[in-house]
């Protein structure tokens, strides 16, 4: 407001700033924006976790989708295009965490699988006994 | 002022211009995202087991179907509100089969825990069965039926022997024999004869005959006329048609006296004939068989 040489604020002038100041807040050019840490961090957080639960075996290629787009996120950090790179962030951290899920289900359904199989073994093998006697 | 005033007002029109250029439209992909998320919202199975990550993706649903201006950023935006939108439903869907699997599993358990039981009764009662029917091979090798071991009893007691751990003791007492001698006295066989019919019909059965008397004269003497009227006896089964190899004949002096020897009617009683007819041999059962042979 100080920036501005005149000296009496009318009607108009106020409309004229504010929708200069709210075109300046669109196009960023006001300050240097900061990198989105929080947003970046949440990303490589769930990035890691879904590694760890074995996603890589389970849900590839959600993961890799999840890696690809953390690896973009920090390109654009780079080209200071951040509010790019707060996109990037969150939709790197949602895939990750997509992977995790699928990944859950994918051992839930092993495991009852497993028990399904040993169920049926033991079936089997009652009736092979009863059939040799 | 009048610059300040033109661009201000090139700023607004030029905001107001954009405004109506196109109608705010719905970004591309995010009725497809909808889609997505009503079939899971009408899966009967799946609907209903993960409410909190079908809440998240129903507002990501929601906010990404939000009209935009057209611009460069809100293609952006549209886009990337439409990504995160699929991921929640993918998720939603991902937790909601995770939590299926679970409540599957634990109907699962118990089947298997019934399968298991059912297996374990299988097996008791085949064991069952199994010693059952092993049982019942012995009691057919044993040869009696109840009609069998019935009509035994009854010839045992016909033939009023004891039953000892030896085998049956038929005693025959001093009015068999004259006195001091080893001649069968005739008219008194009766119970002899009974002896005969049951050999007769038991013939797996041998006899040991064993002579005994009081303590009146010497243990030589007594021993040898023990002995005598022991050979009478069996000689006189010999005679009514039983196999000798099946009779054994002893005399045992006045070693084992039945009673006291000081009164007549004791004395009495130690003369005897002792007929000691055995149990029949045992059927070894094939465990015994193989514990004896290990």
């Amino acid at each position: 407001m100080m920036l501005i040489p005149f000296p009496t604020p009318n009607p108009l002038r106020l409309l004229l700033l504010a929708v200069l100041a709210s075109g300046l807040l669109v196009t960023g050019c006001a300050s240097s924006p900061s990198a989105p840490t929080s947003s970046l961090n949440e990303a490589r957080s769930a990035v890691v976790s879904a590694e760890q639960y074995d996603a890589g075996r389970f849900a590839a290629a959600e993961l890799g989708e999840a890696r690809q787009k953390l690896d973009q996120a920090n390109t654009a950090v780079k080209e200071e295009r951040m509010a790019k790179a707060e996109q990037l962030a969150l939709e790197a951290r949602v895939g990750a965490e997509l992977a995790y899920a699928k990944t859950e289900a994918a051992k839930a359904e092993a495991i009852n699988a497993e028990m399904q199989r040993g169920a049926e073994a033991l079936t089997d093998e009652m009736n092979r006994t009863g059939a040799q006697q | 002022m009048k610059t300040h005033s033109v661009i201000g007002g090139l700023v607004l029109g030029s905001v107001l211009l954009t405004g109506c250029a196109s109608a705010p439209q719905s970004p591309e992909g995010a009725d497809l995202v909808r889609g997505k998320l009503n079939s899971l919202q009408a899966d009967p199975v799946l609907a209903n087991k993960a409410p909190a990550a079908l809440k998240e993706a129903e507002m990501a649903v929601s906010l990404a179907e939000q009209p935009l201006s057209d611009s460069d950023d809100n293609l952006a935006l549209g886009a990337h509100r439409v990504y995160v939108a699929d991921r929640q439903v993918e998720i939603a869907m991902a937790k909601a089969v995770t939590r299926d699997a679970e409540d599957r599993r634990a109907q699962l358990a118990e089947e298997r825990a019934t399968s298991r039981l059912d297996a374990r009764t299988l097996e008791a009662d085949r064991a069952r069965a199994d010693a059952d029917r092993i049982e019942g091979e012995r009691a057919e090798a044993l040869a009696l039926s109840d009609a069998e071991a019935a009509e035994l009893q009854q010839q045992i007691d016909d033939l009023k022997a004891e039953a000892t751990e030896r085998g049956l003791v038929l005693t025959l007492g001093d009015l068999l024999f004259e006195f001091d001698s080893a001649e069968l006295r005739a008219g008194n066989t009766s119970n002899l004869n009974r002896l005969v019919n049951f050999l007769k019909q038991y013939p797996e059965r041998n006899a040991a005959i064993e002579g005994h008397t009081d303590n009146i004269g010497n243990m030589e003497y007594n021993r040898e006329l023990s002995q005598r009227r022991a050979e009478s006896v069996r000689l006189y089964l010999v005679q009514q048609g039983i196999a000798s190899n099946r009779l054994t004949a002893t005399g045992l002096g006045h070693g084992q006296p039945l009673a006291s020897n000081d009164s007549e009617a004791g004395r009495q009683s130690n003369r005897r004939v002792e007929i000691i007819i055995d149990n029949p041999p045992r059927v070894i059962s094939s465990s015994e068989a193989i514990k004896s042979s290990q």
